[in-house]
């Protein structure tokens, strides 16, 4: 049996370490909060984005159905209406993986990595190339250990997240996609469904999946046809990469509130596992007194004895 | 139409910044200004950084917006822009100060012409034209030395549509 002042030191560190989780789950939590309302506060504009993209693409690809329909069995290279649009044979794809800075969340970046791997040990299945570009500390540290090639590396990220910070990812994709060094770009990323679930999940950001089958469901009365200023392909070449954008940012801030929500949730159960801890480690504290005691008591009737 | 009123929304990244129920509105367009009435046939305008002004009665409102779009239907008026301010919202002293700030540094950059720091020189310029807009807002002129904003028409035509034979079909509005 460990002596009194072991288990009495042991305690107090386990105390001490209940202390820096709960500490740890109110920031999250409080973090979490703000994440969320900004989640919720981006998805008009998201979608209002979406909606006018779609139903700009929509117009554009009416006017060119004739040319492309003929065309489309043949196999031929579809003329895109916009260059991120343009769907190339996929060689080389560009994973841009959106992790966090820091650990102690749970399986958050261990599921996250996961994920990476699937999806790239598939990649080199269909013979894909795949480069990366990472968003935080673990997912770079996780995939150069697999042995994979970061172009990019996206520091500080989270501090202060706002559309600029995911504007310089959008531009580094684009680019990418642009000068045909990446014929795909996917995001993976953590979607944020509650506090306590999330979901690694894939999206395919270049070439944008297209829209028009989407809208041909859509009955015509629903669809209106706008008049535009200035022109149509003026419009889509400045929406697609507001587009682009927004869909990274939105990424971006499910990966931030799926982080906090993942990091909550383990603090929480790392705390209550301090607090059984403390239990068990007291009654055995307890136990250990009591025979101390005991003992001590035994010593003193049995000197007392040996006196008379 | 049922109502003569117009349903003026304003969405932000950050939220829904305005909703509105008004007569008119008036908003900057990148050819110049487009207003809208009730009644209006939809429209899908790209929107320039400046000064929306719209009407609710005799009652006439202005807010700065950043650049974005702006959908229109008869009875309906979407903006989507990056920023937005109201009147209230704007703090003159820090907005002339970093006006300021953003001047000389656009200054320099246009004296070094470097063109590797076009991307930087761009964002210097939506940042002055986001920052004239909020004076503009609260009465000031704006700064004599204003670099205007890219033409929006893209000079290399093949960064935007491929559409052979289409090119005369703009609708000429």
């Amino acid at each position: 049996m460990p002596s009194l002042k072991t288990i009495r030191k042991r305690i107090g560190s386990v105390k001490s370490t209940q202390k820096i989780t709960r500490a740890m789950k109110m920031v999250a939590g409080a973090r979490l909060n703000r994440a969320q309302q900004r989640i919720t506060a981006l998805r008009p504009y998201a979608q209002k984005t979406q909606e006018i993209l779609e139903g700009v693409t929509a117009a554009l690809a009416a006017g060119t159905e004739d040319a492309s329909g003929a065309d489309a069995g043949s196999g031929a290279i579809e003329k895109p209406i916009h260059k991120l649009l343009a769907r190339r044979p996929v060689k080389k794809a560009l994973f841009i993986v959106l992790s966090s800075d820091r650990g102690l969340c749970g399986g958050y970046n261990a599921n996250l990595v996961k994920l990476t791997s699937r999806e790239w040990e598939a990649r080199k299945g269909e013979g894909v190339a795949v480069s990366f570009a990472t968003v935080g500390k673990k997912a770079r540290e996780a995939i150069v250990r697999k042995g994979g090639t970061i172009a990019k590396d996206f520091a500080k990220v989270y501090d202060g997240l706002d559309l600029a910070k995911a504007r310089t990812v959008a531009e580094f994709a684009t680019e990418q996609f642009l000068k045909a060094d990446v014929d795909a770009v996917y995001v993976l990323y953590t979607e944020f469904k509650s506090a306590m679930t999330q979901k690694p999940s894939v999206l395919q950001l270049l070439p944008l999946a297209k829209p028009a089958a989407k809208a041909d469901e859509k009955d015509g009365a629903s669809m209106t046809q706008y008049d535009y200023e200035p022109s149509e392909k003026t419009l889509l070449s400045r929406l697609v990469p507001m587009y682009v954008e927004i869909s990274i940012f939105r990424a971006l801030l499910d990966s931030q509130a799926s982080e906090l929500g993942a990091r909550m949730t383990a603090m929480d159960a790392a705390t209550r596992n301090a607090k059984d801890m403390i239990g068990r480690l007291t009654l055995v504290y307890n136990r250990a007194r009591q025979a101390a005691i005991t003992k001590e008591l035994m010593e003193i009737i049995g000197g007392a004895e040996a006196l008379k | 139409m049922a109502t003569d009123k117009i349903e003026l929304e304003i969405v932000t990244p950050k939220g829904t910044a305005l909703r509105a129920s008004v007569d008119e509105v008036t908003a900057p367009s990148v050819h110049g200004e487009f207003g809208i009435m009730p009644g209006h046939l939809p429209v899908l305008v790209a929107v320039r950084t400046g000064v929306i002004t719209y009407r609710i009665g005799n009652d006439s409102k202005k807010c700065a917006v950043g650049e974005g779009f702006a959908e229109g239907g008869p009875n309906k008026l979407l903006v989507l822009t990056e920023e937005f301010v109201d009147k209230d919202g704007v703090d003159p002293v820090s907005v002339r100060a970093e006006l300021a700030e953003v001047e000389t540094k656009l200054e320099k950059a246009t004296q070094a012409a470097d063109i590797e720091d076009a991307a930087a020189t761009k964002s210097l310029v939506i940042r002055e034209n986001w920052l004239a807009a909020q004076l503009e807002l609260i009465g000031d002129p704006p700064p004599p030395t204003m670099v205007p904003m890219d033409d929006p028409e893209p000079e290399d035509d093949d960064n935007a549509v491929i559409l052979e034979g289409d090119s005369g079909s703009e609708p000429s509005a």
